[in-house]
């Protein structure tokens, strides 16, 4: 029964990005809710969660995707991982530290696949100034509300 | 080391691990399948999603355009009768032309049909890379198949169909790193590679020297161009590229016609 949750919130949380994506990005800047959702599942659930759903959720988003397919799940799965062994060493429940770390992660993921791009295929997958500055901002709006839902799911 | 711990980093290097390998190896058939079966998984649902989401955000402006289509009906039954004459004049002409063609030799005229479809999913990462269609193989659509956009009342370029599923495309965009579309200068005929750059703009290279461009001058699919209709539309000169004094060509910057980021529709074109 579980597992059965468990895809359906997977498959949900990607539907969820993709018609944020498609339908209700501001000049194609929308926020990337499933590293947010990666992020609230490692700190809520753990690291085992967060890098299993990170890892489908970036292939998912690398299916979507044309270029160097396998970053997305590379990252979201790191992600996952960092996030769940250091989650007891970052309060989450106060805002401040939330939004600084979301702030960061999301910073991160985005030099992160530059980066991976540059090393895979040779060249920097700029993305504009615009969403490397715009789109932390955005997620930090919206992961008090995914850490909220996510936390009704909570294992400790 | 607790349990959590110790099955947490199993995961942590076989993640790691299958994702460098999707990225080492791209063109690998497990890779490939991998993907394949993703997409299998998951067009089937983003279309639903899409059709659900069109339906109800078609609602008030369906309610509206009854109304109208009313009027527009009777307005257009008038027209129509005299369409129908002019139809049946043209039809005469097209047939000698068609005689005067074969009598010339001309080579035969190419036609293109197409079909409308509307785009439902974009890439996440950048808008002005790829993005899904809701047509496919069934719909008759092919690899490689052009497709144009219409904005502000003109017709242009927009990009290419790269994957074909039964009810779902994938199109690649002018815009797109991987793109290039050979191009020439309206009026002037300097023939140039138009390439996409990532961002909301085009690059056209190759351009002779001595090639004098004026800003705002029409960008145009050369004859050259094996995917794309000859003559098609791509964009305006933005700007001339400073000159690079160790290249034999100069290059421009291109404002494609076809605003990606506003576009609900396109047009794909079915070859004959």
């Amino acid at each position: 029964m579980r597992f059965i949750f468990w895809i359906f919130f997977f498959v949900g949380a990607a539907m969820f990005q993709w018609w944020w994506s498609s339908y209700l990005s501001i000049r194609g800047v929308a926020p990337q809710c499933l590293l947010i959702f990666t992020v609230a599942l490692a700190i809520h659930c753990g690291p085992i969660s967060g890098q299993v759903l990170g890892f489908l959720w970036g292939l998912f988003l690398d299916m979507l995707g044309m270029h160097l397919f396998g970053a997305h799940a590379l990252i979201l799965s790191w992600i996952g991982y960092g996030v769940g062994r250091f989650r007891r060493q970052v309060d989450v429940t106060d805002m401040v530290p939330q939004a600084l770390m979301i702030w960061i992660l999301s910073l991160t993921y985005l030099l992160l696949y530059n980066l991976l791009g540059f090393l895979f295929a040779r060249e920097f997958f700029w993305w504009g100034w615009k969403i490397f500055l715009f789109v932390p901002f955005f997620n930090v709006l919206v992961a008090p509300f995914v850490f909220y839902f996510v936390g009704l799911f909570d294992n400790d | 080391m607790h349990k959590e711990q110790r099955i947490s980093n199993i995961l942590f290097f076989g993640f790691t691990g299958l994702s460098l390998f999707c990225l080492l190896l791209p063109l690998n058939q497990l890779v490939q399948t991998a993907r394949l079966l993703l997409a299998y998984s998951f067009y089937p649902t983003i279309l639903r999603g899409h059709e659900a989401t069109e339906y109800f955000h078609d609602v008030p402006s369906n309610f509206l355009n009854l109304l109208r289509a009313d009027q527009d009906n009777r307005q257009l039954h008038q027209e129509l009768k005299q369409l129908e004459i002019l139809k049946s004049q043209m039809e005469v002409v097209m047939e000698e032309n068609d005689h005067y063609r074969k009598i010339l030799g001309f080579a035969p005229q190419i036609s293109y049909t197409g079909l409308w479809a509307r785009v439902m999913g974009r890439d996440p990462g950048n808008w002005f890379r790829s993005f899904l269609v809701d047509r496919g193989g069934q719909d008759g659509i092919s690899s490689n198949a052009p497709v144009l956009g219409v904005f502000e009342g003109r017709v242009g370029l927009l990009g290419r169909v790269i994957e074909v599923r039964p009810n779902v495309s994938k199109v690649l965009l002018v815009t797109d790193e991987l793109s290039s579309v050979a191009a020439y200068l309206k009026d002037t005929r300097w023939e140039g590679l138009v390439e996409g750059t990532g961002g909301t703009r085009l690059k056209m290279n190759y351009l002779p020297l001595d090639a004098q461009i004026q800003i705002g001058q029409e960008v145009l699919v050369s004859p050259a161009s094996v995917v794309f209709p000859q003559g098609l539309s791509i964009g305006r000169v933005f700007r001339v590229l400073p000159q690079d004094p160790f290249l034999t060509f100069q290059a421009v910057e291109v404002r494609p016609v076809v605003s990606v980021g506003q576009l609900r529709e396109v047009f794909i074109i079915k070859k004959h």
